[in-house]
């Protein structure tokens, strides 16, 4: 049987000597980058949102081109109450 | 744990929003591209039928000759004025007398009523008649004039047969004159000046000076580009018809919704297939009507393709070349008469007689591209075309048969038999 002196060599041995050096400053580190860059995933999450706004302007726009190169084409007249009005003019 | 730890990387109502605004956008992203997407399809159509030079909508800009302004103004007043034709108690007995192919005695007064009571219409479409007609100006609601026309050209019709009754042979003419001329303004009249035309010639002796006038208008009718330019007018309806364009800018709105992109797909299927029609009709007499039909369908923005789109393709085709095929037999109909007259009554062993003194050349039948066909009869003749079918079925029934046939089947409009007039 060992002694308790054997144990404790044994234990001596491996006991955690504290961290390695260098691990602090990793992690001090990796949590001051993510500190500064914080604000940015809410923009970020609001990006894909922005985006789609912007390209609904940009296709309601482009649409908006299109109807007006069909106006070049076709122009509308508002409708009138022709009878009416060709009765006026008959009876002028 | 420390306090900054225990921050998420995203805060949840940052998260949760955007998310939220995501999903509301992407369908409006989707709308809007597949709406830039539509009307970029439309345009380039309607662009093609610039480039073609035909006309995009009914309501467009164009200058007319003074004359042809005055046609227009007369025309759109006649057709104002006839308007309650259809809805009035004597009318619907005048319209009763017309389908019946006959004036019963106990009616000629309630004709006469109805055929004064509208004089102004008739007499604005005389003056009319007169004139070279190019078309409608913009802002007349022009499918209201039509169907109000068509009430006009029956008061022609009707007041012919009075005019026969009276013995005023002339007059009976003038008035059919008056009904030619106004089928210049619309798609598809009923084309019943065939049959008073028959009437007419039947129990009076017109002038030859009348005769050769109202063989003049039938002459201007009888246009090789019927069905092409039916079909444009179709399709500029049907550009009227879509409201495009609505919105001319960004944030621009007009009084109106902008077709959303479903129906402009509809709209631009639908000038695809009037650019195959278009196409087929192009080809020439008698080709044209087979190529028309292989398109199958009508466009479906129009009323008339609501169903059976193919069924309505045909019986609107058939129905066209059959009113040409008419007016033609009406051509040959007044050359004959004129012929009769110069030949102490005897009417000419065939065509080939006709041509060129009393008609400048014979018209040929629409459906084979031969000559139309002609038949002496025991009290007169019959000048027809075959028809859809193709085949001779005998030449143009009578009245009377016509409404027998069709008593005793429903579906005898269907057969599409011999097209033109005939005379006893």
């Amino acid at each position: 049987m060992r002694s308790s002196d054997d144990l404790d060599s044994v234990l001596k041995r491996f006991r955690p000597a504290g961290p390695p050096e260098g691990l602090r400053a990793r992690v001090v580190a990796a949590a001051g980058v993510a500190q500064a860059v914080r604000p940015a995933p809410a923009i970020a999450e609001w990006l894909p949102a922005a985006a789609a706004v912007l390209l609904v302007v940009l296709f309601h726009w482009l649409a908006a081109n299109e109807r007006q190169q069909i106006e070049s084409h076709v122009i509308p007249v508002a409708p009138i109450d022709h009878a009416a009005a060709l009765l006026a003019e008959f009876h002028e | 744990m420390t306090a900054a730890e225990s921050r998420p990387l995203v805060r949840p109502q940052f998260a949760k929003g955007s998310a939220l605004a995501l999903a509301v956008l992407l369908p409006i992203l989707a709308y809007t591209i597949w709406d830039y997407i539509e009307m970029r399809r439309f345009r380039s159509r309607i662009e093609a039928i610039a480039v073609r030079g035909e006309p995009i909508t009914i309501q467009g800009p164009f200058k007319m000759s003074a004359d042809a302004g005055d046609a227009d103004r007369f025309y759109r007043a006649a057709g104002a004025l006839a308007m309650s034709f259809t809805s009035g108690q004597p009318s619907r007995a005048a319209l009763a007398l017309y389908s019946s192919g006959d004036l019963p005695a106990e009616a000629i007064d309630a004709a006469r009523a109805v055929v004064a009571r509208y004089g102004e219409a008739l007499s604005l479409a005389d003056r009319a008649a007169n004139l070279p007609f190019e078309g409608f100006k913009p802002g007349t609601t022009f499918n209201y004039l039509i169907a109000s026309l068509n009430d006009v050209a029956r008061l022609c019709d009707l007041r012919a047969r009075l005019a026969v009754l009276d013995g005023r042979a002339d007059a009976a003419i003038d008035s059919l004159y008056t009904q030619a001329r106004l089928k210049r303004t619309a798609i598809q009249f009923l084309a019943q000046s065939q049959m008073s035309l028959s009437t007419v010639v039947e129990r009076t002796r017109p002038s030859p000076a009348t005769m050769q006038k109202l063989s003049n208008a039938l002459n201007d009718l009888d246009r090789d580009d019927y069905l092409k330019t039916d079909f444009i007018r179709l399709r500029a309806q049907a550009v009227d018809s879509s409201q495009m364009p609505l919105s001319s800018g960004l944030f621009v709105i007009r009084n109106t919704a902008s077709p959303p992109p479903w129906e402009v797909h509809r709209y631009t299927r639908a000038l695809d297939t009037f650019a195959e029609i278009i196409a087929a009709v192009e080809r020439p007499e008698p080709a044209r009507i087979g190529a028309v039909l292989a398109v199958g369908r009508f466009p479906e923005v129009l009323p008339q393709s609501t169903e059976r789109s193919r069924e309505n393709l045909e019986g609107f085709v058939h129905a066209r070349v059959r009113s040409v095929a008419i007016i033609r037999a009406s051509r040959v109909l007044v050359a004959i008469e004129r012929f009769r007259r110069d030949h102490d009554e005897r009417l000419p062993s065939d065509l080939g007689e006709l041509a060129p003194a009393y008609i400048g050349r014979l018209p040929l039948d629409p459906y084979t591209g031969q000559a139309m066909r002609y038949r002496p009869l025991e009290h007169g003749y019959t000048v027809y075309s075959v028809g859809p079918n193709g085949l001779d079925d005998g030449g143009e029934k009578s009245p009377v048969e016509t409404r027998e046939l069709s008593r005793r089947d429903r579906d005898y409009w269907k057969k599409w038999d011999d097209a033109g007039v005939r005379v006893q």
